[in-house]
């Protein structure tokens, strides 16, 4: 039977279309039909000019909009040779590792309500206002900040900003134990993830998976560590990885507890952040009218939900001749197809959900 | 005589009509049958199941950390009257290409099977409206009509999701009937008699009398098949996949609107009731009152007034510290004590040993014995709720699973450990 | 490896299908006949010293006169990356398929299909990914026009038309 998960259902992850061919509860195939939240990002590259595109970068992943600010300001960085002043590149990781962590609470509220509990999604949710609220702070905007600038960024932090985030992240680990104790180990939620729909470290690579997923699957590769950038050699931070703790390597489980596990670790740089960060200016040279030289350049940044890279091809003039935007969740997409052979509808959601695909990211 | 019967002769006497003298008393058994039935269902239990709809949504705020619903009334107490008269006045959707007559009908079959059942619940002490000496059969039978209504209402609907839902449900329903009908039968072995009063009779005489603590442990793990099977009787999570909110939008209750799916929400509300009603029938002593269950009643309520004001969080940081290993012994001498002031705490002790020392002055009497009754029902509303908004739903296989291959099998344990017991002690456990 | 010793590898190897070569900036790539892509791509992969084993993206270019396919690898193993490109004409810009190399190019070419119109031989599933199945067009070439409606909901905004021309926004100022 022929099954539409259409593009609006209450637990697809923004506005995703599956056919379904099923035989009864069994899928036989389930094909992913994306397209729904197209806008033509990269055909509006060309058509404004490199500052005003900022905004739209936003718009590419808006769960956790800072770090697509980043990957773009790299890019163009990279094209006009640009030195970023260092206390631009702490602001830069602080706003960063905020939205990883919005983003991760709103992957790790929302999964539990796909399998069924509804509990963990609103204390998450009340975390994420929190954020939103010190977000607020630093940049004027909850959702889509367009803070991050070409060669620094726009404002500079609150005077008491440290001592606000560290109350938040107090009360955030706090909370990260309960949320623990509610859900994570929960033996209904583990029987209904732990083997289900393993990937195996070849076929993510293969696929192009990356970020969480891709650490889930065993490999330790994390763009923040292997290939720094910004002020991240200075920082010390640990890579969970997925280790099959509770069925198999790989496993939907495993992409789950890296996600909580990453939130800590996240917690710490934002700390460590505030230790180190030096006094100094928010921009570096730049000319108001930015118009670098005719070339390309390739730069990503480990967003939340893996690498978040921009192509950018520049011909001299004020506006890019090509921007090309590359997220980890149009690769993640196009494994369901080949993951969803003989599972279950409940598992087809929850595999979804476990690969925190967020519609934006896929139809730019 | 039966009360029906007492009751009937009383009316016709007082009323003194001479026409009615003719009248064959079948008729009058029959018209103060229905009456009956009616004021119990109509103005009692609806409103009930009304009100546990708005106990659900307080409690789940509260355990979400957010107040809940509060607006209507005093404390949201009249949110339920509201919804109600809004269902009423809502559109009457039919999907096209839908069955129309069996699309009407399910409703009533569903909400049929809940209320027909509460026709042989005994309240109190002699408030019951059918004392049928086959009460639990009785029950058990006519809440199958559910999965009639449901079947009905997912393929009428004509939408693939509702099928899917509906079926689902069917074989849930169905499959957990089994454990269900063998964790009854250990009260029912140990009490001699199917009637729910007689139950209700058999466990007089204090708490050690409660069948749960009967023929050890065969009476304590048939509750517990009991309670977990119910759960899944009437599709709650973590066994409410038929609705499951995330797949299905709402299974087979998707294409309802207005009050016929006021219906299937008020069903599914008054299940839950008759689910505590029972367990506390068979098993927890009915409406029962005596000495320690003034006890009792002073710890239940000292803890919902506990509970209530300072909400769960003291006991599920409790449970999650055990659950990460810590010694009992550690947790109690470590956790933050819950912020009273020791007004507050008097209050609460004066309030609960007022009340247990009425209860004691008063105990055999019918009002007593109806509000102890309640009072223990909505203890297990106040679990199934508990329940609901902490753990996730099994998938369809995990379900059967359970049910076939664990609770099956324990519950013929209990069957037969009670059967054993019993021989052996040549009566009642 | 550096960039410039593989782009060397590729050379001595594969020198006659290579139409350019720029070893000595940042990111370096190598422009190859289409005809020898998969070869090469093959080769990379496999290869021990090389072993690309993540296709990044497959961003797709429209110069004017032509289209330019740049393969974006990089390779966990050494930790190094380069760039693969690809030159087609603009009357018939078909390549063959990588799907094979790497299963995650599947879903990269149907979008580079879909938005820019290049076509790939052998591929299992081309069709048209963000667009709906009966758009007309490919959006990205620099020379597409938009059709006046879709489905009869016309593309341009009414009101607007007979407006004055809007100044365009300065760009954003930073302090």
């Amino acid at each position: 039977m022929e099954i539409n998960m259409g593009p609006q259902h209450p637990s697809t992850h923004g506005v995703l279309r599956f056919r379904t061919f099923t035989d009864g509860e069994v899928i036989r195939k389930a094909i992913p039909e994306v397209g729904y939240l197209h806008r033509s990002i990269e055909k509006i590259g060309e058509m404004v000019d490199y500052n005003g595109f900022m905004p739209y970068t936003d718009r590419v992943d808006y769960v956790a909009a800072m770090t697509a600010n980043h990957g773009y300001a790299r890019a163009v960085e990279m094209l006009l040779d640009v030195e970023v002043p260092k206390r631009a590149h702490y602001l830069r990781v602080i706003a960063d590792e905020l939205c990883r962590i919005a983003s991760h609470l709103i992957s790790v509220g929302t999964f539990p309500m796909d399998i069924g509990a509804v509990t963990p999604f609103v204390h998450a949710l009340r975390e994420r206002e929190k954020v939103n609220t010190l977000i607020e702070a630093l940049c004027g905007a909850r959702l889509t900040y367009n803070y991050v600038r070409i060669g620094g960024v726009a404002f500079d932090m609150p005077q008491d900003y440290p001592k606000q985030v560290n109350l938040f992240l107090d009360s955030f680990e706090k909370l990260m134990h309960e949320f623990d104790d509610l859900i994570s180990y929960n033996k209904i939620f583990i029987n209904r993830l732990s083997k289900l729909c393993p990937i195996s470290k070849e076929d993510a690579i293969a696929y192009g998976l990356v970020g969480p997923n891709l650490r889930a699957s065993g490999l330790n590769w994390d763009l923040r560590k292997n290939l720094p950038y910004a002020v991240y050699p200075e920082l010390e931070f640990e890579l969970p990885l997925g280790r099959g703790e509770k069925g198999v390597l790989g496993d939907s489980y495993d992409r789950y507890i890296v996600r909580i596990r990453e939130m800590r670790e996240s917690s710490k740089i934002l700390k460590q952040c505030f230790k180190q960060i030096p006094e100094g200016p928010m921009m570096g040279k730049v000319p108001k009218n930015i118009k670098p030289k005719p070339g390309e350049a390739y730069a990503a940044v480990e967003a939340a939900r893996g690498e978040l890279g921009y192509f950018v091809v520049s011909d001299g003039s004020d506006k890019a001749y090509r921007v090309k935007i590359r997220t980890g969740s149009f690769a993640a997409m196009s494994m369901i197809e080949k993951l969803s052979r003989g599972l279950m509808i409940a598992d087809l959601v929850a595999v979804i959900a476990s690969l925190d695909v967020v519609a934006p990211e896929i139809d730019r | 005589m039966s009360n029906l019967q007492f009751i009937t002769h009383s009316i016709i006497e007082r009323l003194d009509i001479p026409v009615l003298k003719n009248v064959p008393i079948e008729i009058f058994y029959i018209a103060v049958m229905f009456l009956a039935a009616t004021i119990v269902v109509g103005l009692f239990l609806a409103p009930l199941a009304g009100f546990s709809t708005y106990v659900e949504r307080r409690v789940a705020g509260r355990m979400q950390a957010r107040i809940g619903c509060n607006r209507v009334g005093p404390e949201g107490l009249l949110q339920f009257i509201v919804d109600g008269i809004k269902l009423i006045l809502k559109e009457d959707t039919i999907p096209q290409g839908a069955d129309r007559p069996l699309f009407k009908l399910a409703p009533y079959l569903v909400i049929l099977g809940a209320f027909l059942s509460f026709v042989c619940v005994p309240f109190g002490k002699y408030l019951v409206v059918a004392n049928l000496n086959v009460g639990l059969l009785y029950l058990i039978a006519v809440s199958s009509l559910v999965v009639v209504g449901i079947l009905l209402a997912g393929w009428a609907s004509n939408n693939k999701w509702s099928l899917l839902g509906a079926m689902r449900s069917a074989a849930q329903i169905v499959s957990y009937e089994i454990p269900l009908a063998l964790a009854l039968m250990v009260p029912v072995l140990l009490s001699g008699s199917l009637s729910l009063q007689d139950l209700n009779m058999a466990q007089s005489g204090g708490m050690r009398n409660w069948i749960l603590f009967k023929a050890p442990p065969a009476a304590f793990i048939a509750f517990f098949v009991y309670f977990i099977s119910a759960l899944a009787e009437v599709n709650r999570t973590p066994f409410d996949l038929p609705e499951a909110e995330s797949e299905l939008v709402s299974g087979y209750n998707t294409e309802y609107s207005g009050m016929r799916w006021g219906l299937f929400y008020l069903a599914e509300y008054a299940n839950m009731f008759l689910v505590g009603a029972i367990a506390t029938t068979a098993f927890l002593g009915g409406w029962q009152p005596s000495k320690s269950n003034v006890l009792f009643a002073t710890g239940a309520l000292f803890f919902t007034l506990l509970l209530a004001i300072k909400g769960l969080s003291f006991f599920t940081k409790l449970v999650g510290e055990m659950v990460r290993g810590k010694s009992i012994f550690d947790l109690l001498s470590n956790i933050r004590p819950i912020k009273f002031s020791k007004w507050m705490f008097l209050a609460i002790a004066f309030i609960s040993l007022a009340g247990g020392a009425l209860l004691q002055m008063f105990a055999n009497y019918w009002l007593v014995t109806l509000l102890m009754f309640i009072a223990k029902v909505y203890f297990f509303v106040f679990v199934i709720i508990w329940i609901r908004w902490t753990l996730p739903r099994y998938r369809v296989d995990q379900m059967m699973d359970l049910c076939w291959k664990k609770l099956v099998p324990i519950g013929f344990g209990c069957v037969l450990w009670t059967s054993v017991m019993m021989l052996l002690g040549g009566g009642n456990g | 490896m550096t960039p410039q010793e593989i782009g060397e590898l590729i050379k001595e190897k594969f020198g006659s299908a290579i139409f350019e070569l720029k070893l000595d900036v940042k990111q370096p790539w190598v422009k190859v006949e289409p005809q020898k892509l998969v070869e090469i791509a093959q080769f990379l992969k496999d290869s021990s010293n090389t072993s690309f084993d993540f296709l990044r993206s497959i961003a797709t270019v429209d110069y004017r006169e032509e289209f330019e396919l740049v393969y974006l690898l990089f390779s966990y193993l050494h930790q190094h990356e380069f760039k693969l490109k690809v030159r087609l004409p603009r009357g018939n810009p078909s390549v063959p398929t990588v799907e094979k190399i790497w299963p995650g190019a599947n879903w990269h070419e149907r979008e580079a299909y879909d938005l820019m119109g290049i076509h790939f031989d052998g591929h299992s599933d081309l069709r048209r990914i963000l667009l709906p199945d009966d758009w007309v067009g490919h959006p990205l070439r620099k020379d597409y026009k938009e059709g006046d409606d879709y489905h009869g909901v016309s593309t341009t905004r009414e009101y607007l038309t007979g407006m004055p021309e809007l100044p365009t926004l300065p760009s954003i100022a930073h302090k």
